[in-house]
């Protein structure tokens, strides 16, 4: 404890009986400390002046007001009823692990082979929607288990094919077997401000960057993942279907979305069926809206980004979404730098940010 | 229809009921009632302090209860309620702040920016003594004054004012250390020298 902090203490009655009689002490042979402690006498009896910050007269008039609307919005809002009321639920009908993960690489397989696409498709493999909620510490090494093995199974796979192609160019990034894959929803967990690192060397990121993408290549993969991250919205803008020439979302809907979460929580948008959980059940409306909204509100920045891995989770028990993405280094020319956005997921505000 | 007790509940019994669609919604909105009467006060004091214009803070304020309504199935309980809206309200805040940063150069958000937010003049402030106070803690850098004015004006905890500024706790507790003294050695030189500029020289971008 430095000398302020031990003097403080000393005033809100902090210090232990010994530590006290040696800052009397202290105080007595120190014309300096003594000051000091006359000093915070002063600004204390200065503050206690101050009263608490009072509302302003018809603050609360008009507060209710403003919250009419959204009270009567939100009241009447039902939860759709083939939704799964809590994330327990969700958890506890997923299938286990093993099935998991064993059943997506064949669909995958089998989605590639009857599409005749060979490259990416173990990238998109790699893309997992990983969602849900608060739960347990043991569901969540279980699930992250089989998350690693499909990841790097599938972009092994994927790598072989690959180089027996020779270099691929954006022809390569056909892009049906894109759109047709899902995304796998997994856990959520939650974590603290600190642990969010760990999610930066998760395997979908690390085999995405490790592709090195061309300028060309990071550019139509993002914005096809984009698009099939924030569906129609992203079809109907007019937005670039090959040209990539970034996010595919005007500034006004993405101005919808911020401004009326609702909505697309109660609506019923066509993209929500394409986001599907492990088990094969769509993403709660509330849950893909929220990942919408605040992919959107990232990507206006404007900088390509290609979204790659993606969690809701509790982040200090807030509820947040974190987005791995890989973006354009121009060190390489070439998407390999990680990033980890972290948001809060009823503000889209950014909680943390790290990148390789 | 049975009256419910609502001072007899915690923050997040009351906010389960809310959000618990079984009930009639005169009930969940007599909840979410209970809820705005609980804090309103204190999210607008947080407001206030953190952007130092009312009227910023009432609408920050306003903002703050909408998203409570909104995103209030999404809070899902192991954090206090009194936390994840103190933490609402300060990223409010910070959008009043900086309504551009969709996807910021500086990701985390910095309350250092809030530095540029100016103080409005306490209009409840009439004694020499309050105007004395004011123009002092006019000398700590932003920060450090809202830190100041939420633990000692306001009554959050340490951990509150933590939240609301997005700080580590420690490091609220050394800026209010250090803004007390500041605070009391210019007061201290004001009152022993009537009449000499308290907010002259004040070092106002000191940093812990």
């Amino acid at each position: 404890m430095d000398e302020i902090e031990r003097l403080t203490s000393y005033l809100d009655g902090g210090l232990a009986a010994d530590e006290r009689r040696a800052l009397e002490a202290d105080l007595a042979g120190d014309s300096a400390l003594r000051a000091r402690l006359q000093a915070l006498r002063a600004a204390d009896g200065a503050l206690e002046e101050l009263a608490p910050t009072e509302l302003p007269d018809g603050a609360r008039t008009r507060l209710d007001a403003r919250l009419s609307g959204v009270l009567e919005e939100v009241l009447a809002a039902e939860r759709p009823a083939a939704l799964p009321a809590t994330l327990e639920e969700v958890v506890g009908d997923a299938p286990t692990t093993a099935e998991a993960t064993q059943t997506l690489p064949d669909e995958v397989a089998e989605r590639r082979r009857r599409r005749g696409v060979q490259a990416l498709s173990g990238i998109a493999a790699g893309l997992v929607l990983l969602a849900g909620g608060l739960v347990g510490l043991g569901q969540i090494g279980l699930l992250s288990g089989g998350d690693d093995r499909l990841a790097s199974d599938s972009v092994e796979a994927d790598m072989s094919t690959e180089a027996a192609r020779g270099s691929a160019p954006s022809a390569a990034l056909e892009a049906d077997g894109l759109s047709d894959l899902p995304l796998v929803i997994d856990e959520g967990r939650n974590t603290a401000t600190a642990d969010l690192d760990e999610l930066l060397t998760s395997p979908q990121l690390q085999a995405l960057a490790g592709r090195s993408l061309s300028p060309e290549e990071g550019d139509l993969l993002a914005v096809r993942l984009q698009q099939r991250l924030l569906g129609d919205r992203a079809d109907t803008a007019g937005g670039p279907q090959t040209d990539g020439d970034g996010p595919a979302v005007t500034e006004e809907q993405a101005e919808d979305e911020l401004g009326d979460p609702s909505s697309a929580a109660t609506g019923t948008a066509p993209v929500d069926a394409a986001i599907i959980t492990r088990d094969g059940r769509a993403l709660p409306p509330e849950d893909a809206a929220a990942v919408r909204r605040c992919l959107t509100s990232l990507l206006e920045a404007g900088t390509q980004a290609i979204p790659t891995r993606i969690e809701l989770l509790r982040v200090e028990g807030v509820p947040a979404i974190a987005y791995g993405l890989i973006t354009l280094d121009p060190g390489t020319d070439a998407f390999t730098r990680t990033e980890l956005w972290t948001v809060e997921r009823s503000s889209c505000q950014v909680v943390r940010f790290t990148q390789s | 229809m049975a009256t419910i007790a609502w001072e007899e509940q915690s923050d997040e019994d009351v906010l389960g009921h809310f959000i618990d669609e079984q009930l009639p919604p005169r009930t969940r909105e007599a909840a979410f009632q209970t809820l705005v009467d609980r804090y309103h006060r204190r999210i607008f004091a947080i407001c206030f302090r953190v952007l130092g214009s009312r009227a910023d803070a009432e609408d920050a304020t306003q903002e703050t209860f909408v998203k409570l309504a909104r995103g209030a199935a999404g809070f899902r309980g192991d954090a206090q309620l009194s936390t994840w809206l103190y933490r609402v309200a300060r990223n409010v805040c910070t959008d009043h702040v900086r309504h551009d940063a969709r996807r910021p150069a500086t990701p985390v958000a910095d309350p250092g920016d809030l530095d540029a937010a100016p103080m409005e003049v306490d209009t409840t402030a009439g004694t020499d003594e309050h105007l004395a106070v004011t123009a002092a803690l006019d000398i700590l850098d932003a920060i450090s004054r809202q830190a100041l004015l939420l633990v000692a004006i306001e009554g959050l905890s340490y951990a509150e004012a933590a939240v609301v500024l997005g700080l580590p706790v420690g490091t609220v507790k050394s800026r209010v250390s250090r803004a007390r003294v500041r605070l009391g050695t210019v007061l201290e030189r004001a009152g022993s020298s009537e009449g000499t500029d308290a907010t002259g020289s004040g070092d106002r971008t000191s940093h812990p």
